[in-house]
């Protein structure tokens, strides 16, 4: 009882300094809260949207927003980190309740990698997926847990006694994460002059990155012109979005990956929509700090030009 | 259902207020059988027929085998077939079907046949020996069968130690059931301790501490330089133990807290002096049905020095096979094996070291011991073969590369492992429950008052225990 009492008042001691310090609640995108929200694409709903890529995706949309622009419920965020959106889509033309939208970004860095890297953490969250399919059991955690998270500052991960630990032993104490991650999987880039912005993010993931050339980009179109179809046939779509930051990585990318040779060629062959961010005019100039994620400031403007255009390349077809 | 969920907490809080009710000690046997069956049924509903499916079968084949000369080996025959049978289609499927198209492909038949989509039920390995050892008991006459089938579901399904161990006999078992258990305030509070000392080991160490750096090696292995393979290794050897002893201690902790008795699985393994001393300190609950049941059926030690090795060495495949379907884990069972037969004739040296008053000799056979079961566990994390001896040659070349890893994370991983190890060494002769029964209760009461705490802040990566994949 003594040490309970303890730990309750040194928990309670806990939140209050990280609260103090600017740490407020946020949840942890970890394979649970992932494999929930995979869990509610297959509703066998038609107007279903599920979004999928990598970090720059999860951190442009806000999913309010693209509800509020395009009417009907919440899109699905199920887009990972430095990830192809590759192993997902064949996931969901694998799963006949899955019906509606697949909205899958583009991103040559993750879609035409030759080393098949970045098709781990998809594999892995989708293993996960498998092995505890969202029962009563599992969703009465997720409801426990997101209770916690929602109302918790000492369950911020960056909080953790081996960050905490770590960060000490530097000499410092964790910063506040410009990264907030919501319940919807949802991640804003909360950058201020505070916040210590890793340089050049994506260049340097971009100078390591092996690019898939010749048979091995036909080899990566033709599973997702497979996957598409499937997709279509049982009445759903597949739309692919393809968006850049201004700056240096663009023109790097760009420089490597030509859209002619990439970007068009998957649009043609998998006859998916075609999201072409790049070339509306409000988004020309969109703020991306670490040149590859945008600023939580800039995710309304960009949300609404994606639920526009997706709409307008939708309504002839319903 | 993992123990480290709060689900959990919340199912154990409404079981263990059940098991309080002042209802018929039956009553709460069933209750506690409805419980462990919705525990089961969590993870996959289906799959609760797997579990009916042996302790039926079983439940019929003890008693047959009971019944008389004529049937016994028939209906023993039955036990093993289905339980093996159970076992080799959904753990060993896959595996055997992708050796049958590589042999094929190597006499030049291309066999393509459609790759089949076997989900492996969850602690199938565990329940299934389990149930094999009570109708090999009863086959040995070492048991009569047990005269309620209430009392037998229960030691099947029994939800503390249902999906990874340990693996608990019957004879030692269901007597327990014969009359009214409930935990005393000393044994809910002992329980309770060990299930939070369980958590933290694998919340806190385990997932939180040493996977991301084990990963980080063993995602990459042909990036690692020599620094990194080691770190790699000694993480994965501190994840492992602390993952699997964790749990096991949840394991006996919740059983505690409803008066029942499960026996440790753990006993300081990396404190171990000889190969043949950390078997009898790792997953000890394997390790002695392995021995009874596979060793000395085979033989044993009766046969002469070299027939011993060789049973030895079987042994240790089989056990290395049951870890799981890929050559990499044979191969680990395989160099234990080694290990232990090489181990043999040096017994009389390892004892003279033991009972020495100088400790250097035990410290430098324990070093070897640890660092040898090291070196096997690059072969259990590895993906398969290749990328196994690729590392070892890595960590068996020095070179200055750096590890890849931060200067901190590398210091906290070496501290805490250093820490564990000498843990380990400190209580080698002892027990837990000696050490807790020595420490003042203010101490305790800091002891796992931090405990708790570093378990509530730490988030958790939401990883299941590496031995439910078993």
């Amino acid at each position: 009882m003594l040490a309970l009492l303890a730990v309750m008042l040194a928990t309670w001691g806990w939140e209050s300094y990280w609260r103090g310090v600017g740490f407020r609640p946020d949840f942890l995108d970890d394979a649970r809260l992932w494999a929930h929200e995979r869990g509610r694409a297959s509703s066998g709903n038609p107007d279903t949207i599920i979004l999928l890529g990598s970090s720059k995706l999860q951190a442009a949309v806000d999913l309010d927003v693209f509800a509020a622009t395009a009417g009907g419920a919440k899109p699905i965020q199920l887009a990972l980190t430095g990830s192809s959106p590759l192993p997902i889509l064949e996931d969901l033309a694998a799963d006949d309740r899955f019906v509606g939208i697949g909205v899958a970004e583009l991103s040559p860095l993750g879609f035409f990698d030759s080393s098949g890297s970045s098709e781990d953490l998809p594999r892995e969250m989708l293993a996960h997926y498998r092995a505890f399919r969202a029962g009563p059991f599992h969703r009465l955690e997720h409801r426990l847990s997101s209770l916690v998270q929602r109302h918790a500052v000492f369950r911020v991960s960056l909080l953790s006694p081996r960050h905490v630990l770590g960060e000490a032993l530097r000499g410092g104490r964790p910063a506040v994460n410009p990264l907030r991650v919501g319940s919807d999987r949802s991640i804003q880039f909360q950058f201020d002059e505070r916040t210590r912005v890793p340089a050049a993010v994506g260049l340097s993931a971009l100078g390591r990155a092996p690019i898939a050339t010749g048979a091995e980009a036909d080899a990566t179109i033709e599973r997702l012109s497979a996957a598409a179809k499937t997709i279509r046939r049982r009445g759903g779509e597949v739309a692919l979005v393809f968006f850049d930051c201004q700056g240096p990585y663009r023109e790097e990318i760009q420089g490597r990956y030509p859209l002619r040779q990439y970007w068009q060629r998957a649009v043609d062959h998998s006859r998916s929509i075609p999201l072409d961010l790049a070339i509306r005019p409000e988004l020309q100039a969109l703020g991306c700090p670490d040149g590859v994620h945008l600023a939580a400031s800039e995710r309304a403007t960009f949300t609404r030009s994606l639920a526009e255009m997706l709409e307008a390349e939708l309504a002839p077809r319903r | 259902m993992i123990f480290n969920s709060l689900t959990f907490l919340v199912f154990l809080l409404v079981v263990w207020s059940l098991h309080q009710l002042p209802i018929s000690w039956r009553a709460k046997k069933l209750n506690l059988l409805l419980a462990s069956y919705l525990f089961y049924a969590s993870w996959n509903p289906p799959f609760v027929l797997l579990l009916w499916i042996s302790t039926l079968i079983d439940w019929f084949a003890a008693r047959g085998i009971a019944r008389g000369a004529r049937w016994r080996r028939a209906f023993l025959a039955l036990s093993l077939a289905t339980n093996l049978g159970l076992l080799g289609f959904f753990k060993y499927g896959g595996f055997l079907l992708e050796n049958m198209i590589g042999l094929a492909a190597l006499v030049g038949i291309e066999y393509r046949p459609a790759a089949p989509s076997i989900v492996l039920p969850i602690g199938i390995s565990f329940y299934t020996f389990q149930t094999l050892s009570y109708t090999l008991d009863v086959y040995r006459g070492r048991m009569a069968p047990w005269h309620s089938f209430l009392d037998y579901a229960l030691y099947v399904s029994f939800f503390p130690q249902l999906v990874a161990g340990p693996i608990v006999r019957a004879r030692q078992w269901l007597p327990q059931c014969l009359e009214p258990r409930r935990a005393s305030p000393t044994q809910l509070g002992w329980g309770l301790s060990l299930l939070v000392v369980g958590l933290v080991e694998k919340v806190v160490l385990a997932d939180g501490l040493f996977a991301p750096v084990a990963d980080q090696v063993f995602g990459a292995p042909l990036d690692a330089g020599f620094m990194a393979a080691w770190l790699g290794t000694l993480a994965f050897s501190a994840q492992i133990f602390c993952d699997f002893s964790g749990y096991s201690l949840c394991a006996v902790g919740v059983a505690s807290c409803l008066g029942f008795v499960v026996p440790d699985n753990f006993r300081f393994p990396y404190a171990a002096i000889g190969f043949s001393d950390f078997w009898r300190r790792w997953h000890v609950s394997l390790s002695t049905w392995l021995r009874d049941y596979v060793y000395v059926p085979l033989g044993g030690n009766r046969k002469g020095a070299l027939r011993t090795s060789i049973h030895v060495l079987v042994t240790m495949l089989i056990g290395g096979f049951w870890h799981g379907a890929g050559w990499h884990f044979v191969a680990w069972g395989g160099i234990h094996g080694i290990l232990l037969a090489i181990e043999r004739p040096l017994r009389p040296m390892i004892r003279r070291a033991v009972v020495s008053p100088s400790p250097w000799g035990r410290l430098g056979i324990g070093a070897a011991t640890f660092t040898g079961v090291c070196l096997a566990w690059v072969f259990f994390r590895a993906a398969n073969i290749g990328d196994a001896m690729h590392l070892l040659s890595t960590m068996l070349t020095p070179t200055r590369a750096g590890s890849g890893l931060t200067a901190v994370d590398t210091a906290i991983v070496l501290v805490t492992i250093s820490c564990m190890l000498a843990g380990q060494w400190w209580l080698r002769d002892s027990s837990l429950e000696q050490m807790t029964a020595r420490t003042p209760w203010w101490l305790r009461a800091l002891v796992l008052g931090a405990l708790l705490l570093a378990l509530l802040l730490s988030p958790g990566e939401n990883r299941a225990f590496i031995y439910f994949q078993f």
